[in-house]
């Protein structure tokens, strides 16, 4: 059996996954070192997003463990109180409670994790949450009062809102201008750098990826590709990686047929 | 003997427009005999062309009969020279056996009536732990909901039981007054007000009303991700978007049942009055006596219960949504269907256990 880096926050083992009968993910198997960025690349439609759902415990995978911060999770498991409330998680399109304002969503986790903690304190940490996000001036308006930016931000703040060991993202610069998206990106890298959390971002932006992966998994129909760091992903002569890296489209294979038509002068 | 090709002349612009019919006409040539298209003049196609072309080579090679193209521009010529064979994929026809779609119909059935047994046990559990929960999330849920669910629906609840209960009592007028029995008007509708009409005219008014907008709400924010990111908040989606709403039922339903029927008692008197020339006093004492104080009682535990099926009908419709906007409509449509349905067949119980 392997023995577990103490530094390992995260790791998924042959996890095969799917939808009702038909398996979509197979023997998938990474792991996230602490306060680094790992991201699960691949094109659309190749299992990200099913990956993260699965690693979020959010549907049952057919089978294969996940170990967060040292404890394993069988396939049917559901994850604990104590690991959701270790991780947090940013949804591609925030998923903002839209009966709830900006610091009310904010608090949501802190109610739960915290319940006897006086209204004003939680008040207070949202507050820090939003300016970490620079968000404030949002505290008492509603989600459909924001743009699409503006409600990524206000979910990243609700995500870091106790400061999780791990925090998931689902395409967090998809939808947005390159300004935003880049802002965004930095956003990512300076909250990595003064909380010191993990990130398992699920992005096919090419942009965002140069900025702040630190490692990948690259996924192709279903299967694990490469697992590595940027530099070798930049470096594979892989021609799907190629392809990926360089945003080249593959040189399309003439298996047409013509139709031959009689022509006559 | 070879049968001589017939010519069609094109003309200068093929277009979607004219295309159609001369497609017709050129395929009812070339299944006779061979054809030959004549493009002197064409200059233009739009993109019509390829397929008007395309059909007409599929077809001469169908039928076997000689396609010939004849002084084509060189444009036009070398364009259909790279025409590329197009094939429309086959649609996949799987055939299944009506006893295997009759199964499948009775196996979700059964896992719907399964889900919400599980939800009325979760949200039993969940109403009498909340006040000791103190990582409940308060956020004006039971009180909006009550306002959102019941007192809204108040007004057409009362007028709808009104007018059914006035037009019963018109009905039976007729008939009463022909064997001289108005003087039974008031107890007989009395008692049919409270035990059946009240609290089963007012869920079926409320599933369409209240239920459609559970349904609608919580469906809408299942495909918006948003229940995903209550749960990978820890929080349990049945306390925060279930309890609510079941706690506000519980509270609405018989208290709007009760005030229906005496609504609908009222709209009785008109007709006691106008018809039979009954007092009120002697209305409401005539009620008072066709009425046992059990009967509110039961009429409550209908209500209640009724509610409840709404309630965990509409949620659990919501809550099991996935796809677009097609599926919040679909859920807002089967969870009215399914709470009416249900308390149709919970009230023929209901008829069974008490009267």
């Amino acid at each position: 059996m392997e023995v577990q880096s103490k530094n390992t926050i995260l790791r998924v083992e042959h996890l095969k996954a799917g939808y009702g009968g038909r398996t979509i993910l197979n023997d998938i198997s990474f792991d996230v070192k602490k306060g680094e960025i790992r991201m699960i690349l691949g094109s659309s439609g190749c299992g990200k997003s099913t990956l993260l759902n699965n690693i979020l415990k959010l549907i049952k995978a057919q089978s294969g463990t996940i170990t967060y911060f040292g404890k394993t999770f069988g396939a049917k498991e559901g994850l604990d109180s104590e690991t959701r409330m270790r991780t947090g998680v940013l949804f591609q399109n925030g998923a903002l409670l839209s009966d709830l304002t900006v610091a009310e969503n904010a608090m949501l986790p802190l109610i739960r994790s915290m319940p006897y903690m006086p209204q004003s304190q939680m008040e207070a940490i949202v507050a820090d949450r939003l300016e970490k996000v620079h968000l404030l001036d949002a505290f008492h308006k509603y989600p459909s009062e924001l743009s699409g930016g503006m409600k990524k931000r206000a979910a990243l703040a609700r995500a870091i809102a106790l400061k999780p060991e791990l925090l998931f993202c689902d395409e967090p610069s998809t939808g947005l201008d390159p300004v935003t998206a880049r802002s965004l990106d930095e956003l990512l890298l300076e909250l990595r750098d003064t909380l010191g959390v993990s990130m398992v971002i699920v992005s096919h932006e090419l942009e965002s990826i140069k900025i702040i992966c630190d490692r990948f998994v690259y996924l192709q129909e279903g299967y694990v590709l490469m697992d590595g760091t940027l530099q070798q992903g930049l470096d594979s002569e892989n021609p799907t990686l190629w392809n990926f890296f360089r945003r080249e489209c593959p040189p399309e294979k003439d298996n047409n047929e013509y139709y031959h038509f009689d022509f006559l002068d | 003997m070879t049968a001589i090709a017939e010519t069609i002349r094109l003309p200068s612009r093929l277009t979607a427009a004219n295309s159609r019919n001369l497609l017709h006409k050129c395929k009812g040539c070339l299944r006779k005999g061979d054809l030959c298209l004549d493009g002197t003049m064409l200059a233009q196609m739009d993109y019509s062309g390829d397929a008007f072309f395309s059909l007409l080579a599929d077809l001469s090679e169908k039928t076997g009969h000689k396609l010939t193209l004849a002084h084509f521009c060189d444009d036009i010529k070398t364009h259909l020279k790279n025409l590329k064979r197009q094939k429309v994929p086959a649609r996949e026809k799987t055939k299944r056996h009506f006893l295997e779609i009759l199964g499948e119909k009775g196996i979700r059935a059964a896992k719907g009536t399964a889900e919400v047994f599980v939800l009325l046990n979760m949200s039993i559990y969940w109403s009498l732990l909340g006040p000791f929960d103190k990582g409940k999330i308060k956020f004006r849920g039971t009180a909006k909901q009550i306002f959102a669910l019941g007192s809204e629906a108040m007004g057409i609840c009362f007028l709808m039981v009104a007018l059914i209960c006035f037009t019963m009592a018109l009905q039976s007028s007729f008939m009463l007054k022909a064997v001289g029995g108005g003087s039974y008007l008031a107890s007989g509708l009395g008692f049919l007000i409270f035990a059946e009409i009240g609290p089963l005219l007012t869920t079926i008014i409320l599933a369409g009303r209240s239920g459609s907008s559970i349904a609608a709400e919580i469906a809408n924010m299942s495909v918006c991700e948003e229940v995903k990111a209550i749960k990978t908040m820890a929080i349990p989606p049945v306390q925060y978007l279930v309890v609510p709403r079941f706690i506000a039922m519980s509270i609405c339903t018989p208290i709007l049942s009760f005030c229906a029927s005496i609504c609908g008692c009222f709209a009785g008197f008109l007709i006691a009055f106008f018809f039979f020339d009954i007092t009120f006093t002697n209305y409401f004492n005539s009620i008072r006596e066709g009425i046992e104080p059990i009967l509110f009682l039961k009429s409550s535990i209908k209500a209640l219960v009724f509610g409840w099926l709404v309630t965990l009908i509409s949620c659990n419709k919501g809550l099991n949504a996935t796809g677009g906007a097609e599926a919040v409509g679909l859920a807002t449509t089967s969870s009215v269907v399914t709470s009416i349905s249900a308390i149709i067949v919970a009230d023929t119980c209901f008829g069974f256990i008490f009267y």
